[in-house]
């Protein structure tokens, strides 16, 4: 039982590191244009195909692949900004929440268009699948490179975004645009920055998804893109901290819903997600460690 | 040094600036007076670029012997770097920043770290209660302390000429009388301000010169004492009966 529990926790661990990545991108182009991007999870579709993609076209190395991958998605995520809400900027909120489904049904479409919408298995090297034990707990290279990959790429995330020069732009734009304008501050820059960082981790989570799942089509970025919206709104959107926070929670809960609980409820876990949510926004209505709402006077 | 031509602005769809014309000459300080509604917050956004002007110029010398640049339609982000700083209604500070670090941010286009360094220096001689502060995030200071933040933030950029909006709203008159001091302090160390102020006695008897705005035009100006002195404008701004 304790070592059933504890695969239980890793597999939360590896959910959550997707969840937490995807979420960060959400939550990043939220806290800056506080625009909904229901677009974000359709680059994680495009992540996971250019990864098979690569993985195909022959021998790159696996370091590589992943570079390649977090451009790709940045690019995407860069071309999506201009293209689509650098246009719409200034509009009401809800211009900008429509925008990004539209964007998101056009990627989706598009895909199916280039590439059908089969199902398409999911090549993983051999030396990533090979499976280790430790103790009870059993584990493929993959899964323990998501992990590792995700942390990496998150602590390298707060220490820009906390330490460097760019960071504080990224906070103050973040709090204040009008200021950070008279500040001197390239906003159209910025915003296209986390734009690049969002998209980017949301790339990587492709690749992840594609190895853990073993399928990939089109489509599949509704999911992730859903539940990493979960997650930033658990943690307090606009909160980087509160995205990953949130993202990992999300994780744990969900493999223990389905883990720890009899099989015929398995397939309510999406609805269990979004039990967590309800129950979690009533108690803090901004989420976890999102800021505190103004005072009215 | 700077000169308003004839401006004309909108915010929305409403007319808000009717054709203000203004002038501020190096070393001075110029308040801005007039009632709520009047104008005076949106005549500073046309100058830093926040709001653009319809019609009309705005022109900026930022040292005599300077050519005179045309900045009306400079956008808001270039113009801090041509010498103009703005400090926006209301204490804008970046409350998740902490009081360093929204010094910095003041620097942010200026590429010199050690002069960067010694204004840090001079600022916190001007306000030592933000070197004091200074790991503390901005957020947590007190309204008279993020005033200072604001102005301190400013001058972090070396402006030639500081926009001020308000710096007394909502503060305790003792610390208005503190915040008008260092000011007079920072225009006596070379720095040109235009301010814009509902607390007119205060704001006449520290500046030079003065204009009075009534619904987007300019209808008085004068020295800071002629006006402290002009009839209408006792009755209207300065409560006199």
């Amino acid at each position: 039982m304790v070592g059933y529990i504890a695969q239980q926790l890793v597999n939360g661990l590896i959910l959550g590191s997707m969840y937490a990545l995807v979420a960060i991108g959400f939550t990043m182009i939220y806290g800056i244009i506080r625009l909904i991007n229901f677009a974000h999870g359709d680059i994680v579709m495009i992540g996971a195909f250019v990864t098979l993609g690569l993985v195909i076209s022959g021998q790159i190395p696996f370091p590589v692949i992943i570079i390649l991958v977090i451009l790709a998605g940045a690019l995407m995520g860069i071309i999506i900004e201009r293209a689509a809400f650098r246009p719409m900027r200034g509009a009401p909120q809800v211009t900008g929440f429509i925008t990004s489904l539209a964007v998101s049904i056009l990627l989706q479409n598009l895909g199916i268009l280039l590439l059908t919408a089969q199902p398409r298995n999911f090549f993983c090297p051999d030396y990533l699948q090979t499976i280790f034990n430790l103790g009870s707990v059993s584990l493929r290279t993959i899964d323990l490179a998501i992990v590792v990959i995700a942390v990496v790429l998150m602590v390298f995330l707060v220490l820009l975004v906390r330490f460097t020069r760019l960071g504080m732009a990224m906070r103050a734009t973040a709090e204040n645009l009008k200021v950070a304008l008279l500040m001197g501050i390239n906003i159209n820059r910025i915003i296209m920055l986390a734009f690049a960082i969002g998209s980017g981790l949301a790339g990587v989570a492709g690749m992840m998804w594609g190895a853990r799942y073993g399928q990939i089509d089109p489509l599949l970025g509704f999911v992730p893109g859903l539940k990493a919206f979960v997650a930033a709104v658990i943690g307090g959107v606009g909160s980087i901290p509160g995205a990953m926070l949130g993202g990992y929670l999300l994780g744990f809960a969900e493999v223990l819903f389905v883990g720890l609980l009899p099989p015929i409820y398995s397939s309510y876990r999406d609805a269990f997600v979004f039990i967590i949510l309800i129950l979690i926004l009533l108690v803090l209505p901004t989420g976890l460690l999102g800021r505190k709402m103004e005072e009215g006077v | 040094m700077l000169e308003v031509r004839d401006s004309h602005a909108y915010i929305g769809q409403t007319y808000v600036l009717k054709g203000v014309s203004l002038e501020v000459r190096h070393g001075e300080i110029v308040a801005l007076i007039g009632a709520n509604g009047a104008g005076k917050t949106t005549t500073l956004s046309t100058i830093s670029g926040l709001t653009r002007s319809r019609r009309g110029k705005i022109l900026f010398r930022p040292d005599p012997d300077a050519t005179q640049r045309d900045i009306t339609r400079v956008p808001a982000e270039k113009i801090v770097s041509m010498g103009i700083s703005h400090c926006p209604e209301g204490r804008q500070v970046f409350s998740d920043l902490n009081v360093w670090e929204n010094l910095l941010i003041g620097a942010y286009l200026r590429k010199d770290k050690q002069a960067i360094q010694s204004d840090l220096q001079w600022v916190c001689e001007l306000f030592p209660i933000l070197g004091d502060r200074r790991r503390q995030s901005a957020g947590s200071l007190s309204g008279g302390e993020q005033m200072m933040l604001v102005i301190g933030r400013a001058l972090m950029s070396r402006p030639r000429l500081l926009l001020l909006d308000e710096p007394s709203l909502g503060l305790a008159p003792i610390l208005v009388e503190v915040i008008f001091e260092m000011l007079e302090q920072i225009n006596a160390q070379g720095t040109t301000i235009l301010l814009v102020e509902q607390n007119a006695r205060m704001a006449l008897e520290l500046a030079q010169r003065a204009y009075v705005m009534e619904t987007g035009r300019v209808t008085l100006s004068g020295t800071g004492r002629e006006l402290a002195e002009n009839e209408e404008v006792r009755k209207a701004y300065l409560g006199a009966t």
